[in-house]
């Protein structure tokens, strides 16, 4: 008996260690952010349950996306590939998410229609998701033989190197089309101005707002910031991640709302709102 | 089971994640456990990583690819990386050898490809200055104000500021916080999506 109490204690080891230097359980100054990040989930979620009820939720639509689908059909017409690359960091970061999302729904439509799809990645992780994703994508459409493994692979873990890396491919396979999509640093501008020079349809999308300039004057459409996000939702036409994007309207609103009620109340010399939201 | 179990420990650890961000308590018992967890899991990916780009290399120089020249100089240079790192036998793989290959191999190579960027830069910026539409012309009103302003004359701007300081602490600063605010959201809808899971593109599987 007091073997296993023993041991059941240990189990909580982690939790009992703490007890020494305690660190407080909730960060001073966070409450204001606690409560957006509350307010904004329970909005997203609630669209989510109108879209999982049935409603019929249209999400707008965004240039950049609708110029995909072409893009892949052109790469048919032409003969040649498309590449992807899912943005140059890590899969902890939501960019590189959001890019995989893209890859997966532009894959679906590359084993649909018969088009090449290379995938050059930085992470190793990423590489491993990125050509299951791919793999899955040809083998739901029945053309499993027309996917090729080596076609999703690992180029390096270093910047420049890996840059160096998709500037050979891009010159060397000659793309119809080249997404760009993910976060991405400087290698953004050396991307753009190589897969225009090559002639390639750029479709570019970054949640890196250092890196929108060089895209937009590079690149034929940009996903601006959180249509990033919204990129995978979108093209799925999945009513339920549709509404997610009605949620996050919505929380655009409220922010709206706040940053007009804080104008009007600085004007009147009351900075109540500002202390609320520990500014 | 391939891809409930992932998307079960996702929704688990978006949940354990974000209460980190907001416990200090919860960061220092969890925080580092799940990053090194993170590290080794990309260690572990490393060799199928490599062996991938061996046999994509392989192939291409069998095949006489056009680029089986540079495939060659990849695998020759992986090759004497690692023999680099292994020969000098050091606890942190960073002996004499492997350095000198990355201060004067890697190194100047790293920066030759970032010395890309002033050049890219030149013929973007012609590109995007060319003023066909009035937003371009906007844009390269804006653009020559600001290289003046850093320049040599620095025009004067709204309430006093100089219009380069202007433009830049004004339009600029309300657009990027217009997307970041933007981006806030749409990175909780992402969380939000994974929770419930409804975001399958990191699985891999749909």
């Amino acid at each position: 008996m007091y073997r296993r109490a023993l041991l059941t204690l240990t189990m909580f080891a982690p939790l009992t260690a703490v007890a020494q230097d305690t660190p407080p359980w909730f960060k001073d100054g966070m409450g204001s952010i606690l409560v957006g990040v509350l307010v904004t989930v329970g909005l997203v979620v609630w669209g989510i349950l109108a879209g999982r009820s049935g409603k019929t939720i249209e999400a707008r639509p965004v240039a950049g996306l609708e110029a995909a689908e072409d893009a892949v059909g052109r790469a048919v017409e032409m003969g040649r590939p498309i590449v992807f690359v899912a943005g140059t960091n890590s899969i902890t970061k939501s960019g590189t998410i959001a890019g995989l999302s893209v890859l997966r729904l532009v894959a679906e439509k590359c084993a649909e229609t018969g088009a090449r799809l290379i995938v050059p990645c930085r992470d190793t992780i990423v590489t491993r998701i990125a050509g299951e994703a791919v793999e899955d994508a040809y083998r739901q459409a029945g053309r499993q033989e027309s996917f090729d493994r080596s076609d999703v692979f690992f180029a390096s873990n270093r910047q420049m190197a890996f840059t160096a890396a998709v500037n050979g491919v891009i010159e060397s396979e000659h793309p119809a089309t080249v997404f760009l999509q993910g976060e991405f640093s400087a290698e953004s501008l050396i991307f753009g101005e190589t897969g225009a020079r090559a002639g390639a349809v750029m479709i570019a999308g970054t949640d890196k707002d250092t890196q929108l300039p060089f895209f937009v004057t590079t690149c034929d459409h940009t996903l601006l910031g959180e249509e990033l996000y919204a990129a995978g939702a979108a093209i799925s036409g999945d009513a339920q991640q549709l509404g997610s994007l009605r949620g996050i309207d919505l929380g655009k609103v409220a922010v709206l709302a706040v940053i007009a009620l804080g104008l009007v109340l600085e004007v009147a010399g009351s900075g109540w709102l500002r202390s609320v939201l520990g500014g | 089971m391939r891809t409930r179990l992932p998307l079960a420990l996702a929704s688990a650890m978006v949940v354990l994640m974000t209460l980190t961000v907001f416990s200090p308590r919860l960061a220092g018992m969890y925080g580092s456990p799940v990053n090194r967890g993170l590290i080794i899991l990309g260690g572990f990916a490393m060799l199928p990583a490599v062996v991938g780009l061996v046999r994509l290399h392989a192939a291409r120089i069998a095949r006489m690819h056009t680029s089986a020249f540079f495939s060659a100089v990849t695998l020759i240079a992986l090759v004497a990386t690692v023999a680099a790192g292994l020969i000098d036998n050091s606890a942190s793989l960073r002996g004499p050898a492997f350095r000198w290959i990355l201060g004067n191999v890697y190194a100047p190579l790293q920066q030759s490809v970032f010395a890309f960027l002033a050049f890219f830069i030149a013929s973007a910026a012609y590109r995007a200055f060319r003023a066909r539409t009035l937003d371009t012309a906007l844009l390269t009103v804006a653009a020559v104000v600001v290289l003046l302003g850093n320049a040599v004359i620095s025009l004067p701007g709204p309430g006093g500021a100089s219009a380069e300081g202007w433009l830049l602490s004004v339009p600029a600063m309300a657009m990027q916080r217009g997307i970041a605010i933007g981006l806030a959201l749409g990175i909780v809808a992402l969380s939000a999506r994974i929770l419930m899971g409804l975001e399958r593109g990191f699985v891999g599987r749909g």
